[in-house]
């Protein structure tokens, strides 16, 4: 794996959900990384940061929250986190932002969409501070 | 088919199994929250999943079931019987989509209406929510305006209803609709939409354009545009519309606008006299005395005269809203000047603003885009930054914020060295306050200019971000760009084959087929290595090679033997896969019949080869059917009998060494033998000498006899002229044997005893005259020697008396219709072996008994195989062919 690809994390519970995201990211350049709970997404962030996280809100075990907050404790590089949900939980947008999502998008996402978010999100180069 | 929908189609079927196991769980414990939480989960995974995919007809009824789920699980709606049938209506409306898909790999358009209907049925259900700020209207609101032209066309009676609606607090709409040119080709029917709208109270159709003439026109599209007048909830709207709401533009219409005087202009100074008095009794606040005097001059006048009109409409209003007097003193006002009354400064909801109507745009160019989105982005981190600053991640939280805002800086081509000061100043004072304060003053200057003017809400306003992301997604959902997503598509659909799979491996079955026999053939053959090594030594006397021959078989022998197990293992499907049906089954069954019951499920797990189990399911439906109609008593009946109201159904599965029973066992009233024995007699099953001799479970076993049906009544269920006899056979073709017992008043229980694998089949080979056949063994009781002494003739018919039991006793030469007489051996006993026969035991007398061996067997071909007395034939290792006997098709 280059060094120099952006790395994006998608944690999903939803094996279809990951593959298609899989698909447009790793379509457009991007080093993806699949996640199937908080837990293991957590692991995962503590080994290498990320500088993308797409995250489900309902998951099993540990919710989009849950897992959020628990990276935002963590003393690693912070990196902006899209919280991928649907217009019900798209209501609960308070607490997505103070679980430490930075944004929100609303299921399904057409991938022009995606795309665009992460363009706009991950153009700075070494995009952590 | 694309991998990606392939995954789909398999986590949905997972999905829906589950949707109905939590569905049924739900029954027992209606009030459980974390069933209704994971049933929730399942339901919005499989709309999301769904929504993937260009399933309009799935996704909206999967929609419908999740915001009905969502009620539930919030609490504003309580779990019902109604709610749960409705919800597995709609997901096996789904599972049907889900198999056409596979199939034909898309959904044919005539479902349409049924999605239609579930869904609407499902949102009947779905308790209105009050919350408006979240609703999706805001997103619907293309601006157009409605101009006075457009509701001048409505009549005043029309009109006047809509007022009146109004005042009674139903907000008014205006709805023009545009239906897609290609509509008609999505089943889609726009008049039927257009009627269905609630609350309509007035309508027309009107044509896009002007019409071509009748030769040039095309019927196949939609050229018309409805425009209607409702009076309903927003929410309403939105939700029949929400699947197109490209098509359609709802404008919010303020009451006023409708009054509008219209008729013929004739007037005179009697009116100015009216007026006058009117203001007078307006301004005295008599309501009653002013509705008295409009409705007498209304008596007195023409009905077509624009004064009558102005007078109807005041009757109106004092009839509704009479505290509206300016409202009432412009109508009185107009009547000297006989033109319409200025409504300016009255109307207490604004005007709709005059827009240009802009409704059907097409989606703005990428610059535009990015910068709407650039925009909702730092909405967003702007109201994170708003939020209080607590929790112990709020350090990270705001270096997130930190690293969003540099991106989008670096987006604009700044740098970001300023968000680091400020990040670093919040980080301090462990408060967002720094970094809000920096993005306040930094933000108008820099998103401006980026837009186009007057695209951007105000950002004081709250819900801007929310409508900007969503309006985003609408602009994106319409764009008619779907040539290139297409294209995109296919793109993926090759990606695909790199990503990751999961650990689940489809293959045909035809291929593990292939692979059961290959090692089924792998099997015979090595059997050949022994008799190889014994000519190697006798023939050719290499004692040596012979024993390297035996040792090599060992080996050869325990890999072939792992390996058909493990092929074995792969066709293994648990009995869950045919079980799984039966909580629906019964549920629908004893709500249709009035009966309760409850059913209980054992060993689920329990393993067979897939035929098997795929053979089970027919007879088993057939066997619970029975039951539940004929077996189980009504409630009343029950508690008469002293039984609990529900009667309960059980179906147990287990492995008995080789074998799978299945147990189905019922608290029902049980077979009467008596019933039974007059029934056969009386449809010729028995004779009248067979009726009296026979024992009360040979009786019981005669519903399995072809033609015969106990059931009184033929329902609609079970009894459609088809009876256990089908049962029976059914299980016959597997290799299987049905066993039913019942004790009157107490219930039923009929079990069922299936191979494991119709693959291998275990055969006792016998000698009779000098030639070897098999018998399956699982027809085998036991084998003995009789000394001929113990024989004894009753009625020419030889027989034995073997543990207690009278035994008949027949000699195979007979059966086979070979003439030698049955063989002894030294000590004057004959071999005879035991066998199993519809329940009966009977003894085969044969010349002698050789080893048990695993066979393959396969049927006779061609017209050989009408032959009953044969099973098949099988191989042996030394290349013999083995015939196997069918002791059943003997006798």
């Amino acid at each position: 794996m280059s060094l120099t690809l952006k790395r994006i994390l998608v944690v999903d519970d939803a094996a279809t959900v990951r593959m298609y995201h899989r698909s447009i990211l790793e379509g457009a350049g991007y080093a993806v990384e699949e996640a199937i709970n908080g837990i293991e997404a957590l692991e995962k962030a503590l080994t290498l940061p990320f500088d993308l996280y797409l995250v489900d809100v309902n998951m099993p075990k540990q919710d989009g929250y849950g897992f959020l907050r628990e990276l935002r404790r963590q003393d690693i590089p912070q990196a902006p986190a899209v919280m991928i949900s649907t217009e019900a939980e798209g209501r609960d947008r308070a607490r997505a932002y103070e679980s430490g999502a930075n944004f929100y998008l609303v299921k399904p996402i057409k991938p022009e969409e995606l795309l665009a978010h992460c363009r706009l999100l991950l153009n700075a180069p070494g995009g952590t501070l | 088919m694309n991998s990606l929908l392939e995954q789909f189609i398999l986590e949905a079927r997972d999905a829906l199994h589950g949707i109905a196991e939590k569905l049924m769980a739900l029954e027992d414990a209606p009030g459980s929250a974390e069933l209704m939480v994971e049933l929730f989960r399942l339901v919005h995974t499989l709309k999301g999943n769904s929504g993937l995919f260009e399933f309009p007809e799935m996704t909206r009824v999967l929609h419908a079931g999740e915001d009905l789920m969502d009620s539930v699980r919030e609490g504003r709606l309580a779990y019902s019987q109604e709610l749960a049938d409705r919800l597995l209506d709609a997901m096996d409306f789904v599972g049907m989509l889900l198999d056409e898909i596979e199939t034909t790999k898309a959904i044919h358009p005539n479902h349409s209406e049924t999605s239609n209907r579930l869904a609407l049925g499902l949102h009947a259900l779905t308790p209105v929510k009050t919350d408006a700020a979240t609703l999706p209207s805001a997103e619907l609101a293309a601006p157009m305006a409605v101009t006075a032209p457009a509701l001048e066309r409505i009549p005043e009676a029309a009109r006047i209803a809509a007022w009146r609606a109004a005042a009674s607090g139903r907000p008014l709409f205006w709805i023009v609709y545009r239906p897609d040119e290609e509509s008609f080709f999505k089943g889609e029917d726009p008049f039927h939409q257009a009627r269905q709208i609630p609350g309509l109270l007035w309508g027309s159709a009107v044509a896009r354009t002007v019409w071509p003439t009748l030769a040039l026109l095309d019927c196949y599209r939609c050229q018309t545009d409805f425009q209607l007048l409702v009076a309903g909830p927003r929410a309403e709207l939105d939700q029949l519309f929400r699947y197109m709401p490209e098509q359609v533009s709802i404008q919010s219409v303020d009451p006023l606008a409708l009054v509008m005087p219209a008729g013929h202009p004739n007037g005179g100074p009697v009116y100015d006299d009216f007026a006058a008095e009117a203001q007078t009794l307006l301004a005295a606040g008599d309501m009653a005395g002013l509705a008295v005097a409009a409705a007498s001059l209304l008596e007195i006048s023409s009905p077509a005269l624009w004064l009558a009109s102005d007078l109807r409409w005041l009757l109106a209003i004092l009839e509704t809203t009479p505290e509206k007097t300016a409202v009432l003193g412009r109508l009185i006002a107009a009547l000297t000047t006989l033109t319409a009354p200025d409504w300016a400064g009255i109307s207490a909801e604004p005007e709709p603003a005059p827009q240009t109507p802009a409704p059907f745009t097409p989606a703005s160019p990428p610059a535009v885009e990015d910068g709407l989105r650039l925009a909702a982005l730092l909405a967003a981190q702007a109201e994170i930054l708003a939020l209080p600053d607590s929790g112990d991640w709020l350090p990270g939280r705001l270096k997130s914020v930190a690293v969003t805002l540099a991106a989008c800086l670096r987006q604009q081509g700044e740098t970001a060295e300023e968000v680091e000061e400020a990040l670093a100043a919040s980080l301090e004072a462990s408060s967002a306050s720094p970094l809000r304060n920096w993005l306040e003053a930094h933000r108008e200057g820099q998103v401006a200019p980026l837009l186009p003017a007057g695209s951007i809400p105000a950002p004081a306003n709250e819900i801007a971000p929310v409508r900007l992301a969503s309006e985003i997604a609408a602009s994106a959902d319409t764009s008619p760009d779907t040539g290139a997503a297409a294209g995109e598509w296919q793109k993926f659909g090759r990606r695909m084959e790199d990503a990751q799979f999961g650990k689940v491996l489809k293959v045909d079955q035809a291929k593990v087929d292939l692979l059961m026999n290959l090692i089924g053939e792998m099997v015979v053959a090595k059997n050949s290595l022994p008799y190889l090594a014994n000519r190697a030594e006798n023939q050719f006397g290499v004692r040596e090679l012979a024993r390297e021959i035996k040792a090599q078989y060992a080996v050869i022998n325990r890999i072939a033997e792992e390996m058909q197990d493990a092929i074995m293992q792969v066709r293994m499907t648990p009995v869950s896969f045919v079980l799984q049906r039966f909580p629906r089954l019964v549920r629908d069954t004893s709500r249709k019949l009035g009966k309760e019951v409850d059913l209980i499920l054992v060993g689920e797990d329990t393993e067979a080869d897939k035929n098997i189990v795929e053979a089970l399911a027919d007879p088993l439906v057939h066997i619970v059917r029975n039951s539940l109609d004929h077996g189980l008593e009504m409630p009343e009946e029950r508690l008469a009998a002293g039984k609990p109201r529900s009667g309960k159904l059980t179906i147990r599965a287990m492995q008995e060494s080789d074998r799978v029973l299945i147990e189905i066992s019922d608290d029902g009233h049980g077979i009467d033998p008596v019933i039974i024995k007059r029934k056969a007699y009386e449809k010729g099953v028995i004779d009248e000498a067979t009726m009296e001799r026979i024992s009360d479970q040979e009786a019981i076993n005669l519903v399995f006899a072809a033609g015969f049906s106990t059931a009184e009544t033929v329902s609609d269920l079970s009894g459609r002229g088809v009876g256990m006899d089908v049962v029976q056979s059914a299980i016959d073709r597997v290799g299987g044997s049905v066993t039913l017992k019942s004790v009157v008043g107490q219930g039923t229980t009929l079990t069922l005893s299936l191979p494991l694998s119709m693959a291998v089949t275990n055969v006792m080979i016998i000698e009779s005259d000098g030639q070897i056949f098999g018998v399956p063994m699982d027809m085998v009781v036991e084998t003995v020697r009789l000394p001929r002494a113990d024989i004894r003739s009753i009625k020419r018919q030889k027989t034995t008396v073997l543990r207690g039991r009278i035994v008949p006793l027949i000699a195979l030469n007979d059966l086979l219709a070979v003439a030698a007489e049955a063989a002894v051996n030294a000590d004057d006993e004959f071999a005879t072996l035991v066998v199993r026969v519809a329940g009966e035991h009977v003894g085969l007398l044969v010349d002698d008994f050789r080893e048990v061996v695993d066979v393959i067997l396969k049927p006779l071909p061609g017209e050989l195989g009408r032959l009953a007395t044969y099973a098949g034939t099988a191989l042996l290792g030394d290349g013999s062919v083995l015939m196997v006997l069918n002791p059943k098709g003997l006798f």
